[in-house]
């Protein structure tokens, strides 16, 4: 039997607003194709889809509301800076994927969303600084969440054949345009004004001991030489990865020796690399 | 006495080791209460009398049933979003149980829901075997005739497994709903009235749709049935790619409390929530004033 035409039935219209709304490849449809709304008797002339896109990042956000607690500054500063529902309806196609995958956890949700920001903000200074206290607050909770019952205490006598740097816990080393510490201190000095944060270029390395738990501003060649320190490569290999060469090897050695002294590194023996010397 | 109406007052109870119910009784002020999230919990461990109940929605309870370990501390208010009042797919039979074990359980004197949807049928072009769209936020459904009727459809079928009342939450509109014959205001008066329910005005809600659709809030509030207001929802809402939207959050805006300042003489709430159910943490301080502040708006 056919089903009487009538145009904007109520369930109908249920259904297209819900579909839009749950598959954001279907709302896609319709914005390139209006004529899809018509085939089921909806009037595409009334039905704002930029505007159903918006309420599907209204929900997308939703879904983040488990990690507002870990991202609060990333969250102020969205909200603050207008781009709240932007981000969010940005990525729900890429955070339906990415549940359809089963990662739904806080720290995968937070992941999913600062692997996507890093293209969403690419040259644009406003999204970039939202990344960046994304990227800070991901790093936190990196910390928070990672394992460290390995043995920590290491000699600091680097070996004399072939040494192995490795790191001494857990290291994250972010290169950011903002300082977090200084946003911070803007965001919570109401009425924060956005203007207010400094922008240029920090290194910052986040460590995770058994004892400690802590985040060193370094320069930026350190937060560099920090990101290839595997516990598996020399130091002749570093310098190979970092130069080109073993030749710098010389001038790694004091550099890495006051990293293992401030604790962020411990040496390993090249004989026996699973063990502390 | 219709089904929805003659509420009593909540009153606060003392903490005690068993689950806390609810009390009614007849006195005039509302109750002042907290819509459960991550700031409830340290409040009330240093202000333990701040609020006279906590609301949870009846999802969070499903989700993790030891939230409900709050009311041994305090009584509960049950909310809810599950039951697509205004929506064409009606919930599974299982989960309208499952709300009504956990209203006896927590003796809540009502059930706070959606004048909304959140499943829709599936579209002609998915098969007959496809399910039906489950939302994870409530949808403001079409503003029509045809939604009224099916309104009063649904709450026919779920006021047989409830022995306590429905009342029905305003939705935030967003955007203009295809085929929609009447604006917000109207159609929550009819349904109202047709359907003899009871409301739980969303003050936010109000203002973020008279906002959204060029309404004039005032006139707006002079076509809703006040007098049937028997919960208020209060909380944030912000402006964001051109739109306002709802942001639990947010503080109140001092708009929604001129608002409720405005419409005092017409409206006898017998519980107001302040939803900040979303924010990980807020200053103890301003959830204190503004608890004190509504307390002392409406008489508490």
């Amino acid at each position: 039997m056919n089903r009487p035409h009538r145009l904007n039935r109520g369930p109908v219209v249920h259904s297209v607003v819900a579909a839009a709304v749950a598959d954001p490849s279907r709302l896609q449809a319709w914005t390139v194709n209006p004529s899809g709304l018509t085939q089921l008797d909806v009037d595409p002339a009334e039905l704002d889809l930029e505007a159903v896109a918006d309420f599907a990042g209204l929900a997308e956000k939703i879904r983040h509301n488990g990690c507002r607690h870990q991202l609060r500054m990333t969250f102020q500063l969205l909200n603050q800076s207008g781009l709240e529902i932007q981000l969010f309806r940005d990525y729900a196609p890429h955070s339906l994927r990415r549940r359809q995958r089963g990662l739904k956890s806080p720290l995968q949700r937070v992941d999913g969303l600062a692997e996507f920001i890093g293209r969403w903000s690419r040259g644009d200074p406003l999204r970039s600084l939202i990344r960046d206290v994304l990227l800070h607050e991901q790093a936190l909770m990196l910390m928070h969440a990672a394992d460290t019952d390995r043995p920590q205490r290491c000699s600091r006598a680097r070996p004399m054949r072939q040494p192995v740097p490795a790191p001494n816990g857990v290291l994250v080393v972010r290169t950011l345009t903002c300082d977090p510490r200084q946003v911070q201190q803007v965001l919570q000095t109401p009425p924060a004004d956005l203007a207010d944060i400094r922008r240029g270029r920090w290194t910052f390395v986040y460590h995770k001991t058994i004892e400690q738990l802590r985040m060193l501003e370094v320069e930026q060649a350190v937060g560099h030489l920090l990101t290839v320190v595997d516990g598996r490569r020399s130091v002749d290999r570093m310098s190979e990865q970092l130069f080109g060469n073993s030749s710098e090897t010389p001038a790694l050695m004091p550099l890495l020796d006051q990293l293992v002294a401030i604790g962020l590194l411990r040496w390993l023996d090249n004989e026996s690399p699973s063990r502390c010397t | 006495m219709s089904p929805n109406s003659s509420f009593g007052c909540i009153s606060s109870c003392r903490r005690g080791a068993e689950v806390r119910h609810v009390d009614l009784s007849p006195s005039g002020s509302p109750a002042v209460g907290l819509a459960y999230g991550p700031i409830v919990d340290p409040l009330l461990d240093r202000y333990p009398d701040c609020v006279d109940y906590v609301e949870i929605p009846f999802e969070q309870i499903r989700h993790r049933p030891s939230s409900l370990a709050i009311a041994e501390q305090i009584p509960v208010l049950l909310h809810c979003s599950t039951m697509s009042v205004a929506g064409f797919v009606p919930p599974p039979l299982g989960t309208l149980e499952a709300i009504a074990g956990i209203a006896a359980q927590t003796r809540t004197p009502w059930i706070g829901e959606h004048l909304a949807f959140i499943s829709a049928d599936p579209l002609e072009s998915d098969g007959d075997s496809a399910a039906p769209t489950e939302l994870t936020y409530t949808a403001c459904p079409q503003l029509s005739e045809e939604t009224i009727e099916r309104v009063g459809a649904n709450l026919d079928r779920l006021r047989q497994h409830f022995t306590i009342p429905i009342i029905l939450e305003n939705s935030p509109q967003y955007f203009a709903i295809p085929g929609s014959t009447m604006q917000m205001p109207s159609f929550i008066a009819e349904v109202s009235r047709r359907w003899n329910v009871d409301l739980l005005l969303d003050v936010t809600h109000f203002l973020i749709t008279t906002r959204n659709m060029g309404l004039d809030l005032l006139n707006s509030a002079q076509q809703l049935p006040l007098e049937r207001v028997v919960e208020v929802h209060l909380s944030g809402m912000s402006m964001q790619s051109g739109r306002w939207w709802d942001d639990h959050a947010a503080l109140v805006p001092e708009a929604a409390f001129e608002f409720l300042t405005a419409i005092s003489d017409r409206i006898q709430p017998k519980a107001v929530t302040f939803e900040y159910n979303w924010a990980p943490e807020l200053p103890h301080r301003t959830v204190l004033d503004q608890l004190a502040r509504i307390r002392q708006m409406l008489g508490s």
